[in-house]
Parts: C-alpha cells; structure tokens; sequence
C-alpha cells in the first residue's frame, strides 16, 4: 500500500495521530503533525511512498508550540522522541522543517553506512557522488541530472554500504533555494513542486517531488564511479579537472557526518570509494552544458 | 645519539599508498593523514619499533631504497617534529 | 508503559529486555536515546546470552554503539594529551566524573554519556596549567569580566577551554565544589586520598568515597537536573560497585560528614531507591536518614527533586531546581544579578 492509496482525510488523521508508517530507502519513518502545510506537502511530495507495517526507525513531530506563540506569529517547533535539537521556526517554513529534521534524524544516528555529505545520481549502473560544498549548486545540478535521465540516490545525503562499498538510494524530495526554484521550473517543466517557503535562513525553499520510477527502485543499489567537486559560477564554461585522490579521500572524510566513528572501517571504505571512481572538480555556468559534461562521462563508462 | 621515540601507545595506524603518497588512519586520535613516502617510511619504521634520530633517518634510507644523505635525514627530522606535535609519537620510557 | 519506567526498567531489570514487544523496542530506542541512554541499553542488551532482538532494532544498537566507541577513543586521546602536556607542572592531575570512569575502568563507564572532560589540580598551579594547555592548542572563550570573575574567583575553576581543532571541552577546578558556596569541601583532603590510574604521567581519580560524593554534589547542586536520570544511574553504578566493600559505607557516612554533604546524600539516597532499588545496608539507610532534613521540608524537596528527575515535570518543579542549584553555590547577596544574566544567556536565541 502507498501514501496515494489514502484518503486525504485518512491521511491527515493518520499523521496527526502519529500512526502513519512509511519507508524511505533503507529506513521506516513515523512523523506526527496536524500542521496543514505539512500535511498538504506529504500528501504531494511522498505520493509514491509505500507505506510499512512495524518498526519505525525514527518518530519525529512538527507541532506548534505551547503558549502565545502558538497564535501570535505563530512558530513551529521539531522534535524528535521530545529531543529538540532546533530553535524555533516561522510556521510558513513547518514543511522545510520537516525535510531537514528527517535530514537531522538520519544524519545524526545512522552509523550503519558511511553517510557523506553529498548528492548521489545514478546512471549506467554507477553512481556520480556529488560532494555538497556551499555554493556549489548541487542540488541545482542533481534536480536537472534528475530530470535527464539519471536516477536519484539522494540530494543531501550519500549513503555507502559496508558491504561492497555500494552507495544506498534514499530518495527524497529534492531542496531548491531562490533561482534555482525558477531555473529548474523552467529547465524542467515536468517537474512537481511542493509549497515554497520564505524567509528561511538560506532564503526561499522548495521542494521537487521524486519521480516515481526513482521511488520504485530504491531498493537497488550501485557501486560509486565518479566524485564530481562542482563549483557553480556564473558565465564558466563547463570544465572538467581530474583531482588528486588522496586529497579527495580528506575532503569525503571531512564532509562525512560520521567518519571518525566508523574509524579505521570508514578509512578503508574512503579509500576503496575513491580508489574505484574518477575524481574531479567541475567548473560549470550552464545547466545544458554540465548535463552534457555527465553524459559524456557516463557513456566513457 | 639522539632522543629516543616510539608509536603513542594508544595509536594503531591502517596505511593506504596512493601512487607517491601514503593516506593513514590512527585509531588513537582519530586523525587522517596524507604524507610523502619519506613521511611514511619514517612512520611506519617507528611503528615497526623504537629509534633514536639517526638510526631512524639510517632504517628509513633502506625502505625507501635511496642513499643516505643530509636532505633524506633532515625530511626523517621534520617528520619526526611534526609527528610528535600530532602526538603520534612520543619519546619513549627509560 | 510509562517512558521513564520503560527506560529504568531496562537498565535495572536488564532480563526485561526479554520481553519486550517490537512496539516496546521501538519506545525503548527513541525515548532512551532522547536521554543519551541508549548506548547504555545496548550494553545492557548485549550482557544477555541468547537474547533475540530484531534486526532492524539491532541496527540502532549497534549505531549507538559505535557512537559511544568514538567517543571512548577520543576521551583516552584527550586524556594522555592534557596529561602529557601538564607533566612537567608540579601538581596531580585528578580526573572527575565521566573521564574518571572510563579511564580507571568503573561500572558507570560503559554506555555512558561523555560530555567535557574535568580535572582536578592544585590552586597554586593553576596559571601554569592555563599556560601549558594553551600552548598546545586550547583555547578559552572570550567571556567579559563578570564571567571570568565568576569562574576564577567565585566557582571552582578556570573558564572552560575548548581545543582549537578537536573541540573538546575542557573544565579545570582545583577544588569539587565552589568556595563561595555554604559547603566548601577541603581540596588538600582530596589530594591525599586519591588514587594513581594508567593512562599517563601523574593521573589519578579520587578516592571511591569522594567519587561518590562528587557525583552527588553535581547531581545535586548543578541545577541541569534535565539530565537527572542519567547522573543518578553514574550513582547507582558506582555505589553498587564500591558497595561491595562493606567498609565503604561507614566511610562514605564518615566522609560526607567530614566535607558537610550529609543533606544532599540524603535527597540522593532517597531518589536512588525510588528509582533504581539501590542495594544498600540497614544501618547506612537509617544512619542517613537521620541526617535528612526536618519532616515537612524533607517531603517537599524529596517531591520536587523526584519530579525533576521523572522527565515528567511540570516547567515549574524544573525552574525550581535549577535555582535551588545555584543557591546551593553561591550566597544569598550574590545570586539575584547573577541568575538575571544566567537567564538572558539561557533564554537567547542566538546561544540556543
């Protein structure tokens, strides 16, 4: 059974009262809210999710909180088994709220892969890991990837497998901030947007809903093949520059949530990651031309 | 004869070579390194066990298969120096 | 289940684990894991031969595991570091509380929640110790001079230093509770009784009965009882660990007399039976309560620390401790301008 499969009615009782249970990847979540926003959203943007039966792996709440600002202008508030690891936020920003409070949930206890800090596409039967430095524009360059063809194995986060060093889908809505909401929409038409939020921290956000192929598939797994370090900057022509892979392997661990934990085993699978893959930095101005860039790359195999 | 030096006992380091340079982990400090092949040898000949200065800059001219000289020793010094910062080395117990 | 009961129950009654249902496991994961305990539930869980759990519980086990594993290593590292760095100053480096027990190896080690790491050294030394660990790479936040006034002259210690690249936070007293505070503790009776531990140069813990009682003055008097259940298990562990010494008892009766502690060992026994059954002797049960307070205050305060410590609290009985906690530090004239600024730092959301 899938989110779709509910009612809308259902639905926002089941959510409400904590009792919707759903999969995402390799993970079960059970969210509690009653806040609408949030409740529309979901309904949109998690349509294709199956729903599970059993364990939840993380229970997490978006809820109002107690007192005057509960009415006056009126906040939200996450919190995860009543942990709060956030301040306060507007209640117009309660659904990226949940898109980075599932992002907290995961991030901040799952030590059973290795997690970088890094969109994931798939192409071909390998994986094009996109480590997420500030200002790169990769979720920009992953919804139009997305859009051409590639599989999505994640916007935020790049799950590797201890076992064969496979990275993990956990497709999830993809986050777009200021421009990159009207270049996508224009760069693909096709493609679902939820409600967009302002005045965020990081400006204003949306979110594109996973294609429902991509949702299918994230069962399946696929070995890494190429680190792409990408640098948007307006008017570059698109440019590919092999990188050395030891300094890759520091940046990755830098950019892992959990490396140290997993110590000596996350060096070995850092190693083994960028060992196997072709690493580089990617200069780009242009949507069209960095899809082209890929694409090449893909069919180099 | 110089200072004498040994692996911190609470350090246990897992090599990766990638081409001229070594990428290790130390479980002790959880700390990744990225160092030349005269960093490494010298490392790793302290690892294998204790040294003072010029036996060390003499063991690790026969890993690297290279001759002695005044350069291989001042790089085995400097490793030394910057390993003993990281506290990866210390001197050891009389 | 009550998620307090759930989660006690767990660690008092590890066989209960035996019987939980995959709806138990999953409370049992998320409400323990709000309170930092799940990676003591995955020890608990892992002394019980045989026991099935599911897998996709087990996976959260071993993650929290792993977790504490980390932690664990970068304590020792931290530990020989600061030790290395500060042995050529003439004074005992005495580790407290978390870093004590997992170096000296006591039950409330495994599965435990790290947070700074705190030791103990001489008053005199102090400037030589701030000077040596900035020299190797810790920093002291910028605090205004209310702030270092009320570390340096008021408390215990030096403001706390955090290493520039491994972010550890250090806390350096000299003594293990605040000289301005009603019940000073004599730092030099501490000194000789504590005890030498590996892990390096001239590292000690203090002895079993000042641990003991340590633990109960920074349950007692720090004012954060929002991590109540977790210090009172640090309690429960280490008095069924040294309690197997029958001598320990009158000693700790002894002690806690010597350094003025009897009413907040009192208030901690009381809690420490309510929720975890700790085993102790007849005549140290009624010797305490002897020492507890008058009838209608005992009550009271028993009430209010009890509901402090549930997770059930209404916000009130929470305020109402953490200010008890700061009158027990500091005179009556010292601490209204002192809690106004504790608040406006408490309440900004900028150092939320």
């Amino acid at each position: 059974m899938r989110v779709s499969d509910l009612s809308a009615a259902s639905l926002a009782q089941r959510l409400g009262g904590g009792e919707l249970l759903f999969r995402c990847g390799p993970f079960t979540a059970r969210p509690t809210t009653g806040i609408a926003s949030v409740v529309d959203n979901f309904r949109l943007l998690y349509t294709d999710y199956d729903l599970a039966e059993g364990f939840a792996d993380f229970r997490f709440e978006i809820a109002p909180p107690a007192g005057l600002r509960r009415w006056i202008r009126p906040q939200v508030l996450f919190s995860f088994d009543g942990d709060r690891p956030f301040e306060r936020f507007p209640a117009d920003q309660a659904y990226p709220l949940f898109e980075w409070g599932f992002n907290w949930c995961i991030a901040s206890t799952t030590n059973r892969y290795l997690i970088i800090h890094a969109a994931a596409v798939e192409r071909g039967g390998r994986v094009l890991v996109l480590p997420g430095m500030p200002g790169s524009g990769k979720s920009t360059l992953t919804a139009a990837l997305v859009s051409r063809g590639w599989r999505l194995f994640s916007d935020e986060m790049a799950l590797v497998a201890i076992e064969g060093r496979d990275i993990v889908p956990i497709p999830r809505p993809i986050s777009l901030k200021n421009e990159s909401i009207a270049v996508i929409q224009s760069f693909d038409p096709a493609a679902v947007f939820g409600h967009t939020s302002h005045n965020t921290a990081k400006g204003s956000v949306s979110h594109v809903r996973v294609l429902t192929a991509d949702v299918r598939r994230a069962g399946e797994v696929a070995q890494p093949g190429w680190i792409v370090f990408p640098h948007y900057e307006s008017g570059a022509a698109a440019t590919l520059t092999p990188r050395a892979k030891p300094a890759t392997m520091l940046d990755l661990a830098s950019n892992s949530f959990n490396y140290r934990i997993l110590a000596r085993l996350g060096f070995e699978m850092l190693c083994d990651v960028v060992e196997r893959c072709d690493c580089y930095d990617f200069r780009y101005g242009n949507l069209d031309e960095a899809i082209a860039i890929f694409e090449r790359l893909s069919e180099r195999g | 004869m110089g200072p004498i030096c040994k692996l911190n006992r609470l350090s246990s380091l897992s090599w990766r070579q990638f081409g001229a340079e070594w990428a290790f982990f130390d479980e002790g400090s959880g700390d990744t390194h990225v160092v030349d092949a005269v960093a490494a040898a010298t490392l790793m000949c302290i690892e294998a066990g204790t040294f003072d200065a010029s036996a060390l800059a003499e063991q690790v001219a026969v890993e690297l298969d290279l001759e002695p000289s005044e350069a291989l020793s001042q790089g085995v010094a400097a490793s030394v120096e910057r390993f003993t910062i990281l506290g990866l080395i210390e001197p050891a117990a009389s | 289940m009550n998620r307090n009961a759930l989660i006690a129950g767990a660690l008092l009654r590890p066989e209960s684990l035996r019987r939980l249902s995959l709806g138990d496991w999953e409370n049992l994961v998320g409400w323990s894991r709000a309170e930092q305990l799940l990676p003591r539930i995955a020890f608990a869980a892992e002394q019980l031969k045989g026991l099935e759990i599911p897998p996709a519980v087990r996976r959260h086990l071993d993650s929290a595991r792993l977790a504490w594993e980390g932690h664990r290593r970068a304590i020792l590292w931290d530990v020989n570091r600061i030790a290395t760095t500060l042995a050529p100053i003439e004074t005992p480096v005495v580790l407290l509380k978390g870093a004590a027990y997992l170096v000296a190896g006591l039950r409330p080690a495994p599965g435990r929640a790290f947070s700074d790491i705190d030791i103990m050294v001489r008053r005199e030394t102090l400037d030589a110790v701030e000077t040596a660990l900035l020299q190797t790479g810790w920093q002291m936040e910028e605090l205004d001079a209310y702030d270092q006034h009320y570390y340096r002259t008021w408390m215990h210690e030096l403001p706390p230093m955090q290493h520039a690249f491994r972010r550890t936070v250090l806390d350096v007293h000299h003594t293990i509770a605040p000289l301005t505070a009603r019940r000073a503790v004599d730092a030099e009776t501490l000194f000789a009784a504590a005890a030498p531990v590996a892990g390096g140069p001239k590292l000690y813990v203090l002895a079993p009965v000042d641990m003991l009682l340590h633990a109960v003055i920074h349950l007692m008097q720090e004012g954060e009882f929002d991590k109540g259940l977790r210090d009172l298990f640090d309690i429960d562990q280490l008095l069924r660990q040294f309690g197997e010494e029958p001598r320990f008892w009158p000693a700790l009766l002894a002690r806690s007399a010597e350094h003025g502690l009897d009413r907040p060992l009192f208030y901690a026994v009381t809690q420490l039976r309510r929720q975890f059954e700790t085993p102790m002797p007849g005549e140290f049960l009624e010797e305490i309560a002897r020492r507890g307070p008058p009838w209608p205050a005992k009550q009271l305060m028993s009430a209010i620390f009890h509901a402090g410590i549930s997770g059930n609290s209404p916000r009130l009985a929470r305020d109402f401790l953490y200010i008890r906690g700061h009158y027990m530090r500091m005179p009556l004239r010292l601490l209204v301008p002192h809690l106004a600024r504790k608040f406006r730092h408490r309440f900004d959301p900028a150092e939320a």
